[in-house]
């Protein structure tokens, strides 16, 4: 076929059969769609901003550091605090028990010499 | 007749709900103008509401030495290039020589011929040839012959949508005819042209 026939013949043809038309039920969403797309894109974001952007109010500032310093208190000091009163109670059961051996002793001496001044 | 540059301008001051208009002007035609890329109405769609967003995003850019349509044919011509690009890497598991399934998307479409059957399915596998030597072509033969012949371009306005001149156009759409030609030439033995 010569290349004049091939064109007149692929202009007739696509002529004859043009591109359809999209289905119509995909129209009627199109523009919508499109839309939905663009207000989206417009929309205000959701992410928060920095922290030094939002500017708490004092109140809520306050209370934040008053929390972080009796948080920090706390944590420094309940050791030591533990600490002291495990070694007073060692001690007062340490005195207690050294109390009771002391009686124990002079009750043991009392006997004795009692047994030995019957003896006598 | 819409007022493009005044939509344009009214949806640049923040009348967003504008830009619809423009999208109900040309959806048809930028639809269609995928579909001759691609050869499937819901891939086209998407492709073509692609290049209505792209085009609303880059809006700004807009200078107006051109036509809106010619701009957004533009971007939707490349969404389209991108897409047939990505598409041809991927692997395909169909082995050489198979013949086209015939569920798979045609770019071109027969209407009801006036002939009975037997012309119904002779004209149906010159299209599915068609299709496919039309798929071989460059991109840019592809691009120039879709844009002129398919969606019925004049070749000033395929230049501006390609971004070349129009002698180049019509180098493109030479070497695009004799290539379809050739890739033709056995399943047309005989016919006369119409």
């Amino acid at each position: 076929m010569k290349t004049t026939s091939w064109d007149e013949w692929l202009r007739g043809w696509l002529r004859r059969h043009p591109a359809g038309e999209p289905p119509q039920e995909l129209q009627r969403e199109y523009r919508r769609q499109v839309m939905d797309r663009i207000r989206a894109e417009n929309a205000p974001r959701t992410v928060l901003p920095p922290i030094w952007v939002l500017r708490p109010r004092p109140a809520f500032a306050f209370a934040g550091a008053l929390a972080a310093a009796l948080t920090v208190l706390l944590v420094i000091r309940t050791p030591a605090r533990v600490a002291h009163q495990v070694e007073q109670e060692s001690q007062v059961l340490f005195e207690a028990g050294e109390g009771d051996l002391e009686q124990e002793l002079q009750d043991q001496d009392r006997i004795v010499l009692a047994e030995a001044e019957q003896e006598t | 007749m819409v007022d493009e540059s005044e939509i344009i301008g009214a949806v640049l001051q923040g009348e967003t709900e504008r830009y619809g208009e423009l999208v109900s002007q040309y959806q048809l035609a930028a639809w269609k103008l995928a579909y001759s890329f691609v050869g499937d109405w819901e891939e086209a769609k998407d492709l073509s509401q692609n290049g209505f967003v792209k085009a609303y995003r880059h809006l700004r850019h807009f200078r107006g030495s051109s036509k809106f349509s010619t701009w957004l044919y533009r971007i939707i011509a490349n969404e389209c290039k991108d897409f047939l690009r990505r598409r041809s890497r991927q692997p395909r598991t169909v082995p050489l020589g198979a013949e086209p399934d015939p569920e798979e998307p045609a770019l071109l479409e027969v209407a009801d011929p006036a002939g009975g059957p037997r012309e119904s399915a002779h004209q149906r596998e010159l299209a599915g040839k068609l299709s496919q030597a039309i798929e071989r072509l460059s991109m840019k033969q592809r691009s120039a012959f879709t844009l002129h012949h398919l969606s019925g371009l004049g070749l000033e306005e395929v230049s501006r949508v390609m971004g070349c001149r129009a002698g180049t156009v019509k180098t493109h759409l030479f070497r695009a005819n004799e290539k379809l030609r050739l890739s033709m030439e056995p399943f047309l033995d005989g016919e006369t042209p119409r």
